[in-house]
């Protein structure tokens, strides 16, 4: 079932997120959480046997999904590129200032 | 050791998630009736029930077609609001972040067949990005879609150019639009007593000129976001 | 009229960035505006966004405690943007929309729309924790605190689930307490990281202690105290007020550890900062005692704090020297000090005493305990410290503007006023308490009878 695997998903991004050393690999497993968490979000929505939410010739009247999930995804999505970009480009400074990316290393340097 | 206490803390987390969704409905046997979204679909929030039908129906509450638009801009309109504002903000924080740093090049010119498709391809993106979010509330898409396929068109400008740079202009673009989102809604209490309300007259559902304000704040959303992925875009290929 | 709070201070930041010169007009004139606005509405306003009546559309709802808190942030806000000299201008939009989400998120009456706040303030308290060159403390708690957004997105959908609608007000009065623990476990872990809980608080000390005089001061004091009021809203009104035990433990632990981490810093500046930590989970716990003057003692303490590391962290950055040329801060700094240590005469021993009576009436004996601990270590530390700057006389004379030094010394004076009559900030507190609290009339207001 889609439920278990963002789960699943969720669960994989919050092992890379602890176990890495290295600091962009954080960054990858928080878009694989948030990947997760808006799968999840639209699964919720489906409803068997029904159609996209838009009146169109091919569906005239309503027979249709649920569309305010679709609708929060859509900010979700927004949100999580947005925090995205201003990691990665945090990630540009830190191997500025610190020459590395490697955890461990970096507590060398600051001490 | 490090990854294996990793993996139980992992896999602890799975395990009280799968708890909590046991008495979510199964996948796919939902009840529309209990939710809100049975109101937004008839569109019969106010209470007036009538039948909505595709090119038939005359001055709905809400007059847009793509009923997940009709939430996005127009039930949950404030939520739009602050969505353009996180990635106003986040443009904004990547470049006051990269300041001082210089526009980082490639190391090798530009593929011949790169430089040249670029004059071809590139406005027909722009005019895919620009159909999309004029048609926001007929067909799926919508401002954010769209205004992405206008920054995809600057990535391209990028790559196959090592001289390109966005200019200041970018920046006036993207504080006109928003403060023009913003004046819409108030705009709104002047005609109708509440912010963000839709205060021109909604058509037949299915045209494209219907939906009131639906479509004038998508084509203030396409631009902006595509001005603040273009910046985004822009500030990414800088290096110290 | 409520949507100008918010749409005021956005289209404010909109077109700062199209002149730049007008920004530092724009943060004065702002929350002047605002407080007008709040002089001429009066509370229990209820207004639904774009027509739309709730549980359908968004509403924005005033009542006693978002007014009062509403009130607080605008005014801190104000006080901060007369200091011209502690900020850095190129950071003046973030500021506007700090304040606009700060305001969005008091004032919201939707769980959704409360997310989306809750991640504009977060990306805003992202870019100023890299203010001073502190790439590596913005990315560590950018990386924290978006896997708390992301676990605050995933109770509101199982909120949703439940109950079809996303409204607060219809949440709280349908919600089916079975699912109350998964949902409030997920919002624990959603705000236990802008709160500042263990094991969630890892990041204070380098977003705090990065040396700027403006970061600290403003994620201290104005996104602190929005945060306290979210968690005492989501909590005590949508929640019923159930579940509070686990934020009552966290609470403690964080007290413990927050405190002997203080203790044993050697750096001024990461001392403050945990003591912000331990502070913080003192109001948490006060908070979860669920008792209307536990509340009220929660609240007094945090505006308390909030003013006394108004005080502390400018004067910590930016004289580090020693004080003995620099009397009038030295002045501010040993009062704002003894404030938090809790000495009689000064404000922090009023409410550090209404939180052991209310622990006492409700039969609670740990809390005291811990409390009285706390107080202890606070007192070797701080005075440690004061004694150490107070001895070094051959500082040299600071880089304060005069006209901020007598403003902190005016809040010092304000701090040994409270201290003696502290109706002021009480009775502030008790109205946030008690509107919190009743959530039949919240129901009320928003849903109008439906």
């Amino acid at each position: 079932m889609v439920y278990y695997i963002s789960i699943a998903l969720i669960g994989v991004g919050i092992y890379g997120l602890i176990s890495q050393k290295n600091l962009f690999k954080h960054l990858v497993s928080l878009s694989i959480i948030d990947t997760g968490v808006n799968i999840f979000l639209i699964s919720i929505g489906y409803v068997e046997g029904k159609e996209a939410p838009i009146y169109s010739i091919f569906t005239p009247t309503a027979n249709f999904v649920d569309p305010l999930p679709q609708a929060l995804v859509l900010t979700a999505i927004v949100i999580g590129v947005g925090i995205l970009a201003l990691g990665a480009v945090l990630v540009v400074r830190v191997k500025e200032k610190y020459g590395t990316l490697n955890v461990e290393e970096m507590k060398d340097v600051r001490r | 050791m490090r990854k294996f206490l990793s993996m139980l803390l992992a896999l602890g987390v799975v395990f009280v998630l799968i708890e909590m969704i046991e008495p979510i409905p199964a996948y796919g046997k939902v009840d529309l009736s209990k939710r809100v979204s049975e109101k937004y679909v008839s569109k019969s929030v106010s209470g007036f029930r009538e039948e909505v039908a595709y090119k038939k129906s005359k001055n709905l509450e809400e007059g847009s077609a793509n009923v997940v638009t009709s939430i996005v801009v127009n039930y949950r309109g404030f939520d739009t609001l602050g969505e353009v504002t996180v990635l106003f903000i986040s443009a904004f924080g990547v470049g006051l972040i990269s300041s001082g740093l210089k526009r980082k090049g490639y190391g090798r010119k530009p593929n011949f067949i790169l430089r040249t498709a670029v004059g071809v391809v590139l406005p027909l993106i722009i005019l895919f990005g620009v159909y999309i979010f004029v048609h926001g509330h007929l067909t799926p898409g919508g401002g954010f879609p769209g205004g992405t396929i206008l920054s995809i068109g600057i990535l391209l400008l990028y790559l196959s150019n090592e001289e390109y740079e966005l200019s200041e202009k970018s920046k006036v673009l993207e504080g006109t639009s928003g403060s023009l989102f913003v004046i819409i809604g108030l705009l709104g209490i002047a005609f109708s007593g509440a912010f963000l309300a839709n205060f021109l007259p909604t058509g037949v559902i299915g045209n494209l000129f219907s939906a009131g304000i639906v479509p004038i704040i998508y084509i203030v959303i396409g631009f902006k976001v595509g001005a603040e992925l273009s910046t985004i875009v822009a500030d990414l290929h800088k290096e110290g | 009229m409520i949507s100008l709070l918010i749409a005021i201070p956005l289209l404010g930041a909109f077109t700062s960035i199209i002149w730049k010169k007008v920004t530092d007009v724009l943060l004065i004139i702002t929350p002047i505006i605002n407080l007008s606005i709040l002089a001429i509405l009066r509370p229990t306003l209820v207004e639904h966004l774009g027509g739309w009546k709730a549980p359908f559309g968004i509403p924005l709802v005033l009542d006693n405690a978002s007014y009062i808190t509403l009130f607080i942030i605008n005014s801190v806000f104000l006080l901060l943007s007369l200091n011209r000299n502690l900020f850095d201008l190129n950071y003046g939009t973030v500021f506007l929309v700090l304040l606009t989400s700060t305001n969005g998120l008091i004032l919201t009456g939707d769980l959704f729309n409360s997310f989306v706040f809750l991640e504009i303030t977060a990306v805003s308290s992202y870019i100023l924790a890299y203010h001073n060159k502190n790439p590596y403390g913005a990315y560590k708690y950018l990386i924290i605190g978006s896997v708390a957004g992301a676990f605050y997105l995933l109770s509101t959908i199982l909120a949703y689930v439940n109950t079809g609608s996303l409204n607060m007000a219809h949440v709280s009065q349908t919600l089916n307490s079975s699912v109350i623990p998964a949902i409030a476990l997920l919002y624990v872990v959603g705000l236990g990281v802008e709160a500042k809980l263990f094991p969630l608080a890892g990041w204070v000390p380098d977003v705090y202690a990065s040396g700027s005089p403006m970061t600290p001061v403003i994620l201290g004091s104005m996104v602190t105290f929005t945060i306290m009021y979210l968690v005492g809203r989501i909590f005590l009104s949508v929640l019923h007020g159930s579940f509070l035990n686990v934020l009552y433990i966290l609470g403690l632990i964080t007290v413990v550890f927050g405190e002997i981490s203080a203790l044993r810093q050697n750096d001024l500046l990461r001392a403050l900062a945990y003591s912000s930590v331990a502070q913080a989970g003192l109001v948490i716990s006060a908070i979860s005692l669920k008792t209307s003057e536990a509340i009220t003692a929660g609240y007094f303490h945090s505006l308390n704090d909030v003013t006394a590391k108004l005080i502390l962290f400018p004067i910590a950055v930016l004289i580090s020297k020693g004080f003995g040329k620099n009397k009038i801060p030295g002045i501010a700094f040993s009062i704002a000090s003894f404030s938090v240590i809790g000495f009689p005469l000064f404000a922090g021993f009023r409410s550090k005493l209404l939180i052991l009576l209310s622990a006492f009436s409700k039969g609670d004996y740990v809390l005291p305990a811990v409390l009285l601990f706390a107080g202890v270590v606070e007192v070797a530390y701080f005075i440690r410290w004061n004694v150490r700057l107070w001895h070094e006389s051959e500082g040299e004379e600071c880089e304060m503007k005069k006209h901020t030094q007598f403003i902190l010394l005016a809040l010092s004076l304000f701090i040994i006023y409270i201290g003696l009559f502290p109706d002021l900030y009480l009775s502030v507190s008790e109205k946030i308490a008690k509107s919190l609290l009743n959530v039949s009339s919240y129901i009320e207001a928003v849903l109008g009878g439906m």
